[in-house]
């Protein structure tokens, strides 16, 4: 199975880069690979001027500490069994970055830093509500002083108005720390929200790419038209006069993908030349990248 | 065929020529009023429920929008009566359906209306459909207990209701089983399962929040219809606020156990009255408005049931608290049809002024356009983006 397929991405420092899909579309396993946490079958992980895919084990501890991860659960990512000052300071002695006599004094500084309070390093996780595991999920992944973060789906299991303080809180820190995300969501208000840039993934491939405010105005692939189109606005009014251009069919599955441009079998522009040959990713506007020849 | 839904559905086509079926006029087809259900654990009794009233009409969507733990699932479960008889108790409430009292109905005769005439969706697809039993005998099911058909009959009907549902090739599909399915289709299979003794109320809990956006458009649009179409009283229970703008006609929030607004959705998004409601529209970023430097949000979090602060709930985390929210406050009605539960509620448009004013100038704006594309840059404010030096220099290098 081809989870993620001739992918090819860039992301600068003290950006967000926002990748977008459906499940099983790879950008999950997109994430993982660039973590290491997957290796990939063939291609270059560049970090920091160094190819991250050869790299043993012990080598990429020492890059782990300048990459690491939010996750989406924040029930099932915390050790049930560990306190909130010990999750937070565990990657801090595993990197052995400073002596353990200081390392209470740091937890401490980390849950001020996501908006928690000292006290709670006593804490276990099951006595906190699901925003505040979030953020020890963020103060661990700070633990290490990280260059980037991936956030894979980091709010999507919150609540409306907790996931607010959420997205708010990881942009303060981006500003404060200058960290750079690749923050992966389904969620395209979202991701429109928090990023710098935006990739759209369809099928283990990228179809486009392009900033934030290009993308959302100016949709150019069939695909991300018709996933605005699907996300619903909440306004009655708004909603009333908008089209109903839904897509039919479901995602393909990856073990067995169309030939040619992936998404011909449910495009409204779906042509012959589609099922010929893979659209290639052509720069339609300045920094704005799509892969579809009717685009 | 007298059970098929093609009387019903020749029935629907006369109306669906027509107006869709005027609203909130006749006689309710579900009627909660003040519904208390407590929880009892080993820590206290947790007040899920506190005096819930609302009202369903025959053909109509209405959501229940509230965050997790604020009783929207309790409630519409208390209408099944399928809370866990070890912890739960209903203290008391009034749920007539249909002229009947749920409540005081024995097992026996709830049984005949669950699944009959109430039906119900769940959010998990996987999870709420048998694994070892095939999707044809799971849609039967009902079909033979309460329709009393033969498997014949019953057979032709789960073909009739999959192509209603729209899944292809219904005749090899009753023949497998949930695993061979996606998730869209396993929530057809769900939407088929309910419909199938022709329910006048269906119960749908968060029916999309496991499918992807696409696919949850696509179910939601064949809910909608087939309500319209065969005039079935929908409750749709959700968190997310987009869904309940595009589908829904009448509106519950609820908040920490109780109801806080009800309203048609235009009054509900475009003047909400209670804090809360406000702050939810507030706090979700939308693609259909300018980037804003930063979401606006409500600060702390809903309170532990176990021990909720006194009075007004919401006091807590509330902007505009006032003394007197120490007392409950009344549920009432401040313009025609619009409920809520709220002291301030005639004065909090003009006490949240200053963000509204710019919110409804952008709307206006994209309304007059046509909204026919997502984001413009004179929306756009100015955001705030620091990126540290030579960043754009960088070199692309995976090439």
């Amino acid at each position: 199975m081809r989870a993620v397929n001739d992918v090819s991405l860039t992301v600068r420092p003290g950006e967000t880069l926002g990748l977008v899909g459906e499940s099983g579309c790879g950008k999950s396993t997109l994430g993982r690979l660039v973590l290491r946490l997957e290796d990939p079958t063939a291609g270059e992980i560049i970090f920091e001027e160094v190819d991250l895919a050869p790299l043993s084990r012990k080598q990429m501890t020492d890059v782990r500490k300048k990459m690491q991860v939010i996750f989406q659960d924040p029930y099932s990512s915390l050790n049930p069994r560990m306190t909130v000052g010990q999750i937070i300071g565990e990657p801090i002695g595993v990197h052995g970055i400073m002596p353990k006599a200081n390392i209470n004094a740091r937890v401490a500084e980390l849950l001020q830093l996501v908006g928690l309070f000292p006290y709670m390093a006593l804490r276990y996780p099951h006595e906190l509500s699901g925003g505040q595991r979030q953020r020890v999920g963020i103060a661990r992944a700070l633990a290490v002083e990280p260059r980037v973060i991936v956030c894979d789906e980091a709010v999507s299991a919150l609540d409306v108005s907790i996931q607010g303080q959420v997205i708010n809180l990881l942009e303060d820190l981006q500003q404060k720390l200058g960290l750079t995300y690749l923050f992966i969501a389904h969620d395209l208000a979202v991701v429109r929200h928090i990023s710098t840039r935006v990739a759209v993934m369809y099928l283990g491939r990228i179809v486009e790419l392009a900033s934030a405010d290009d993308l959302f105005a100016d949709p150019k692939h069939p695909y991300t038209r018709a996933l605005l189109a699907a996300a619903p606005v909440p306004d009655p009014v708004v909603e009333r006069t908008r089209p109903r251009t839904i897509i039919t069919g479901e995602l393909p599955s990856p073990l067995n993908p169309p030939a040619g441009c992936v998404f011909h079998p449910r495009c409204p522009l779906a042509t012959e030349e589609c099922k010929q040959a893979v659209p290639a990713t052509r720069e339609l506007a300045p920094g704005h990248w799509a892969a579809c020849i009717h685009a | 065929m007298q059970h098929g839904i093609a009387a019903a559905t020749g029935l629907a086509q006369s109306q669906a020529t027509g107006t869709p079926p005027a609203k909130a006029i006749g006689q309710p087809i579900l009627e909660i009023e003040d519904l208390h259900v407590h929880f009892v654990t080993s820590h206290g009794t947790v007040r899920a429920v506190e005096g819930l009233s609302y009202a369903v009409h025959p053909g109509e969507m209405v959501a229940i929008v509230g965050e997790s733990g604020s009783g929207k699932s309790v409630s519409a479960l208390a209408v099944m009566r399928l809370l866990p008889p070890n912890t739960a108790r209903i203290r008391s409430g009034v749920v007539r359906f249909d002229g009947r009292e749920l409540l005081k109905l024995d097992d026996e005769e709830m049984r005949q209306i669950r699944g009959r005439d109430v039906s119900m969706i769940f959010q998990e697809p996987m999870t709420s459909l048998n694994p070892v039993l095939t999707i044809g005998l799971q849609i039967m099911e009902p079909l033979l207990i309460h329709m009393n058909m033969t498997d014949a009959q019953a057979k032709a009907r789960a073909i009739e209701l999959l192509t209603l549902v729209g899944i292809t090739d219904p005749e090899s599909r009753l023949a497998q089983y949930p695993h061979q399915l996606s998730g869209g289709m396993r929530q057809r299979v769900m939407i088929a399962i309910g419909l199938a003794c022709n329910p006048k109320l269906l119960i749908a809990d968060e029916p999309t929040t496991a499918l992807d956006v696409t696919i949850q458009a696509q179910i939601l649009e064949l809910m909608k219809d087939l309500s319209r179409r065969l005039n079935i009283a929908v409750i749709i229970i959700t968190h997310n606020l987009g869904i309940v703008a595009r589908y829904a006609d009448r509106v519950n929030v609820m908040y920490a156990a109780r109801l806080v607004e009800r309203g048609m959705a235009e009054q509900v998004f475009g003047r909400p009255l209670h804090p809360y409601s406000r702050g939810l529209l507030a706090a979700v970023p939308r693609l259909d408005q300018g980037r804003t430097n930063k979401l606006a949000t409500i600060d702390g979090s809903p309170p532990n049931l176990l021990n909720p602060p006194e009075g007004c709930r919401f006091r807590p985390r509330c902007r505009f608290a006032v003394e007197a929210c120490i007392n409950v406050p009344p549920f009432v009605e401040v313009e025609p049809g619009h409920h809520a539960a709220c002291i301030r509620a005639h004065e909090i448009e003009a006490l949240d002024a200053g963000p509204r004013r710019y919110l409804r100038r952008t709307r206006l704006r994209s309304r007059r356009r046509g909204y026919s594309r997502y984001s413009s840059r004179e929306q756009v404010l100015p955001r705030r983006r620091r990126l540290p030096e030579g960043c754009l220099q960088a070199r692309a290098r995976s090439q």
